[in-house]
């Protein structure tokens, strides 16, 4: 098939979401990709002088994301067992030990610690400490992801619109100091193209003896822990110009119900993990936010109450943890007797005796991942993410717009948070054209989802040389080279 | 009453004119988390509203900003453990290039400011400093002024989006760059018209374009969402507005609280 023919078939195919752009899904589905691979690979740029020398068998895929690294090697199929979970940080006690990686899980006592972190705002920044995070996971004997370098391929990602500088310093550590066999850099998002995407929309999976070919049009939302990023792309390419990023995440989630607990409850100031795990488990976001601020109204009447009884209370206690007994915090429905009690005596001995502090939260709950959604609730002057896939979108042809939309795919810890989905949807529905249908889709496992789509392209040989740069290639051509293949302005 | 100002509704501020406070030195971060706490610093500060336009209130949005997106509240430096040093002699061949970047200590600040500096010295500004494509204009509104047939929308109290019906009609002022064409004209019966798919030739300029810088790939603010206030002591909506320090509280039992605790004036 001549590349002409190919382009034509592109052409048709895209044309073919559009004839009616109103059907919604159903069992001949107009949204379907139904590109087949040999286009696919007949339409990739050329790269023609891939080195001749075969890549090790062994491909280790990074996810090096700034509150955890995920990690693992790929297979001809991958699963999510794969993946492992490290946590990108150093953090020291409050008798001054420093932990590094993985070893943090095993301190107990989590109240005080400080915590170091090399990836900043979703950018790697800091190589000292990465570096001792790095070689704790993967150059100690002990670690399950030990391996050596020069005998393996290594998949790295890194956050949409990293600086120039930024991306050199990693590429000289990985070939330079690590010395991995072969390489390739990826906006992390854009990895998340070879899940079988159409599956997620109720499409029949793909046939399981081919090899996973990227969707054809994709926009990826990835809310994790230092940002939430807009990406769209086709066949797995990032469409660079229409990126967009929301400066919230998990962190200032985390620091911002720090401050709403501190000024109401406990000063948690320099509580960090235990405000986020409470966070993890008090937090939800609101379909209706009016409605739920009423509801959650200090001193509002007990008949007041009861008349919005239909609903389960959005009014909780959360039981703080407590380290030397080994007692995680927990939430568990509000008891208005038992807060009475409280307020009297300062704090609540429960039957066994043990002292129990606890926390009565209500629109703490909702107030803060609705920074998600209005980020000028804090004052910042940023669009909330479903404004900013509008925004991404105006990046792009308008014909494109309907395949986007309907093809829309999110990723990041922040999808777990109850709500957080539906409400997505619904003001991504509200702003888009009426004409476009909306499809939106999350992943068995958000955290690892940009793992895991990494690990489905490596399971194919040929895309993974085909992506491929070798460390005898970089030594030959140099790191200016290295930096405009990956920035697809040069082809090999 | 003396001392607070009851706003007519939290959700249609326009600002001008309440309650201005001339500039006093405010320090948000002097003010005590919590009064009993020594060494607290106060990790919030006052108006925490879009709104709220006076010079002292914006730099205090901005510190609490800062605030919002620490690593630690407290400042710490914590060194890599020695056991994660290389020994002395034991790698003798670290290159220059590793050497530098592992003892680098530019923050991820010190990166863009380099970066902004070097797209301001680029002569050519095509490259990676290319204006965002169309002024970031959410979809909806895009049609407003050529289509008649667009709904406006009506700010609601509480500040949440009405569905709206919208043309999809070549929102994106430059069209000829990817081909599309306004096939309806002004025609409203062709409003639903189908956009013009691009050609694979505009696909592969499109997926050439180089990546926008940090600044440019931010988030625009919001349009039309009007700007919501909370009491900063129990989170209900803050139409109540301190006189003395701008805060903002939804009625007398948290204005008391804040007098007690946290207005300026007992730091000022
Ligand atoms: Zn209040
Ligand atoms: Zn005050």
């Amino acid at each position: 098939m001549s590349r002409s023919r190919a382009e034509q078939a592109d052409a048709r195919l895209v044309s073919g979401y559009l004839i009616r752009p109103s059907g919604g899904p159903g069992p001949s589905n107009p949204l379907r990709c139904t590109l087949d691979c040999r286009i696919y690979l007949e339409s990739m740029p050329r790269r023609s002088a891939v080195h001749e020398k075969n890549l090790p068998d062994r491909t280790l895929v990074v996810d090096n994301g700034a509150y955890t690294i995920k990690a693992g090697f790929s297979s001809s199929s991958p699963t999510l067992k794969d993946c492992h979970t490290i946590p990108n940080c150093l953090a020291r006690e409050r008798d001054r030990k420093v932990w590094v990686g993985s070893e943090i899980e095993s301190i107990r006592d989590f109240g005080e610690v400080a915590f170091r972190r090399p990836v900043e705002k979703g950018y790697l920044v800091n190589w000292e400490s990465e570096k001792a995070i790095w070689d704790s996971t993967f150059l100690t004997q002990k670690s399950k992801l030990h391996c050596d370098p020069h005998d393996t391929n290594i998949i790295l990602t890194e956050a949409p619109n990293t600086t120039a500088a930024l991306q050199t310093n990693c590429d000289q550590v990985v070939f330079e100091e690590y010395e991995f066999a072969s390489y390739s850099r990826h906006v992390g998002p854009s990895l998340n193209a070879y899940h079988d995407i159409q599956t997620l929309f109720g499409e029949p999976p793909r046939a399981s003896h081919l090899p996973a070919v990227p969707a054809e049009c994709l926009l990826v939302i990835d809310s994790g822990f230092s940002h939430s990023t807009v990406t769209p792309l086709y066949k797995g390419r990032p469409i660079q110009q229409a990126f967009r990023r929301l400066d919230v995440g998990g962190k200032l989630l985390t620091n911002y119900l720090k401050e709403l607990l501190s000024i109401r409850h406990y000063n948690l100031m320099n509580e960090e993990q235990l405000v986020n795990d409470a966070k993890e488990k008090i937090s939800f976001v609101s379909a209706s936010f009016g409605q739920d601020l009423e509801r959650t109204r200090k001193g509002m009447s007990k008949k007041g109450r009861e008349a919005q009884a239909n609903e389960a209370d959005v009014v909780v206690d959360y039981v703080l943890p407590d380290y030397n007994a080994g007692v995680h915090g927990y939430m568990r429905p509000h008891d208005p007797s038992l807060a009475a009690k409280v307020k009297k005596m300062g704090a609540m001995a429960n039957p066994g005796g043990v002292v129990e502090d606890f926390m009565t939260l209500g629109n703490e709950r909702f107030a803060v991942p609705e920074l998600l959604f209005n980020p000028a609730d804090v004052g910042m002057k940023e669009a909330g993410l479903p404004e900013a896939v509008l925004q991404s979108l105006t990046g792009l042809p308008p014909g494109l717009w309907p395949a986007m939309l309907a093809n829309i795919v999110v990723v990041g810890g922040n999808c777990l948070i109850d709500g957080f989905m539906e409400r997505l949807e619904t003001e991504i529905r509200q702003l888009s054209p009426t004409e476009c249908v909306v499809r939106i889709a999350g992943l068995t496992d958000p955290i690892k989802a940009t793992w895991l789509g990494g690990a489905y392209m490596a399971a194919d040989p040929a895309a993974l040389k085909a992506m491929q740069v070798t460390r005898h290639d970089y030594l030959e051509y140099g790191s200016g080279w290295l930096s405009r293949v990956f920035a697809g302005t040069i082809t090999r | 009453m003396p001392g607070i100002e009851v706003l007519p509704n939290s959700a249609s501020i326009t600002a001008p004119g309440w309650a201005y406070v001339p500039d006093n030195g405010f320090d948000p971060s002097k003010t005590a988390l919590q009064p009993s706490g020594a060494r607290k610093r106060a990790a919030r500060t006052t108006g925490l509203a879009a709104g709220d336009t006076t010079a002292r209130q914006q730099s205090a949005t901005l510190k609490h900003l800062l605030e919002l997106d620490k690593d630690n509240h407290r400042d710490v430096q914590i060194p890599v453990p020695a056991r994660f040093k290389d020994k002395s002699g034991a790698r003798v061949k670290t290159t220059p290039n590793v050497r530098r970047i592992l003892t680098s200590q530019k923050t991820f600040a010190n990166h863009l400011a380099d970066e902004e500096a070097a797209l301001a010295t680029q002569e050519q500004p095509a490259l990676s400093q290319t204006p965002r494509p169309p002024a970031p204009t959410p979809l909806r509104n895009a049609s407003v002024g050529r289509r008649s047939s667009t709904v406006a929308r009506e700010p609601s109290a509480a500040g949440e989006g009405q569905p709206v019906t919208v043309t999809l009609h070549a929102p994106v002022e430059k069209s000829g760059r990817y081909g599309s064409e306004d096939v309806g004209g002004s025609n409203p019966l062709l409003r639903s018209y189908i956009p013009q798919i691009p050609s694979a030739a505009a696909m592969e300029a499109l997926l050439a374009g180089p990546p926008l810088s940090y600044n440019a790939a931010r988030s625009a603010p919001s349009i039309g969402k009007p700007p919501r206030h909370f009491c900063e002591i129990c989170g209900y909506w803050g139409s109540v507005r301190c006189l003395k320090c701008g805060a903002r509280v939804c009625g007398l039992d948290c204005k008391n609280a804040h007098d007690e605790g946290r207005c300026l004036k007992f730091y000022g």
